[in-house]
């Protein structure tokens, strides 16, 4: 069984950068999406084909949740290129990661201690540094939307009330709030893509063949419903970021 | 803190980089499937509304167009009703003259006949005169001719049978 790190393999330096097989993965995501983008945006017809069907049916239902959450056509319309790029993104790299040879096609360098095996390509979510890097981005999206739909002084206001000690100190926690969002959007998608990395490690080294196969279709259902709990919760926060509380007015 | 960051392999210009590829994703995404997604959609929306509302028009001119239809009728019935009342005050009217006229041609027909019966008649009683006198005048001579005493029964009893046969 070939070793399993939390941190992700760097495959070369580009001076000190290095490159790891997540970000290849990642960068390997972005080149599919940006495919598939293209060539659906050629196909795009009056008469729609089952690619733009799919993707149109797609595009409507994601509307419609978050007209559900937002309970604006115009805010849903506005925020969902953000929520939905998320969902996209998660899961085309949640899906390449179980795909044949993510995992098993590598580099095999010689060491002091004997061969050395690096994927060359792994699954991006499981790297901190890219559910972190998603985290944070989400959370400052969220922030950044709070700020221009309610405006900035409004906006600070929900962290610094200086009305009482009360209202200071729920500042103090909405503040506490955000950073735990980040650390809980970040773990999450990191722990369950990195538990099913491992999952899969494991039964594929104890049954080689055939009991893997459930392991995948679990994995192919976890990627699924990662990507569109991180894109939930993210619409979920940008709702409430965006909506003036009725004791703000006050 | 330094050995967690270490452990979990954090690296600020990772973090960067994938920063860096999602908002290329977002920007790929934006330019090649959301805006002409939903341009198209709003278009297709536009169209359908445009669709219903022409329908919806066609509708209200349609049955516009039956009510006018009916009313025609309406008005056509009316006009063919006071026509065929006309009409049939017409025949009425028309039918009384020519009843007058067949009257008066009957009467005057009835007035010839009568006529032409009296003028029948009257040839008829002078043709029977002429006649009754020739046998009356045949009768006397007879019996002028006669002997009187020789005048029996019979002889009366068959002229009186000429009379009666010429009569």
């Amino acid at each position: 069984m070939h070793e399993i790190f939390l941190n992700a393999e760097p495959l070369f330096f580009i001076g000190t950068y290095p490159f790891t097989n997540t970000l290849f993965a990642s960068v390997l995501a972005v080149g599919i999406i940006a495919l598939g983008s293209y060539v659906l945006r050629r196909m795009y017809a009056e008469v729609p084909g089952a690619a733009q069907g799919i993707v149109e049916f797609a595009y409507e239902e994601f509307v419609g949740l978050m007209d559900s959450v937002l309970d604006s056509r115009k805010k849903s319309e506005h925020y969902l290129p953000f929520v939905v790029t998320i969902f996209v993104f998660i899961l085309v790299s949640n899906w390449l990661g179980i795909l044949p040879g993510v995992g098993s096609l590598g580099l095999v360098e010689e060491t002091g201690h004997g061969h050395s095996f690096t994927p060359l390509l792994r699954s991006p979510a499981s790297d901190l540094n890219f559910t972190l890097a998603l985290a944070i981005l989400t959370v400052v999206a969220i922030n950044v939307f709070g700020i221009m739909s309610i405006g900035a002084w409004k906006y600070a206001s929900k962290f610094l009330d200086f009305s009482g000690p009360i209202h200071f100190f729920v500042g103090i926690l909405e503040f506490i709030s955000e950073i735990a969002k980040m650390i809980s959007f970040a773990f999450r998608l990191f722990g369950n893509v990195f538990a099913g990395e491992v999952l899969l490690v494991v039964i594929a080294f104890l049954v080689p063949f055939g009991a893997p196969v459930p392991f995948f279709i679990l994995e192919l259902f976890v990627g699924f419903i990662q990507a569109f709990v991180f894109s939930m919760l993210a619409l979920v926060f940008i709702a409430i970021a965006t909506t003036q509380h009725a004791s703000e007015h006050e | 803190m330094e050995a967690f960051i270490k452990q979990f392999g954090i690296d600020w210009r990772l973090l960067a980089s994938q920063v860096v590829n999602f908002l290329l994703v977002l920007v790929v995404l934006r330019v090649f499937v959301y805006k002409p997604i939903s341009v198209l959609l709003r278009e297709r929306k536009e169209r359908v509304e445009q669709g219903i509302a022409k329908a919806k028009e066609a509708d209200l001119r349609l049955q516009n167009v039956k009510e006018m239809v009916r009313d025609r009728l309406r008005e056509a019935e009316a006009e063919a009703m006071s026509l065929l009342g006309d009409a049939e005050v017409k025949a009425k009217e028309r039918e009384g003259v020519l009843l007058e006229s067949s009257r008066r041609k009957g009467e005057v027909l009835m007035q010839e006949a009568r006529r032409t019966i009296d003028t029948e008649q009257e040839k008829l009683r002078a043709e029977f005169e002429r006649e009754a006198r020739t046998l009356v005048r045949t009768a006397v001579a007879r019996v002028v001719e006669m002997d009187p005493e020789r005048v029996d029964d019979s002889l009366i009893e068959k002229a009186l049978t000429g009379v009666m046969k010429h009569a």
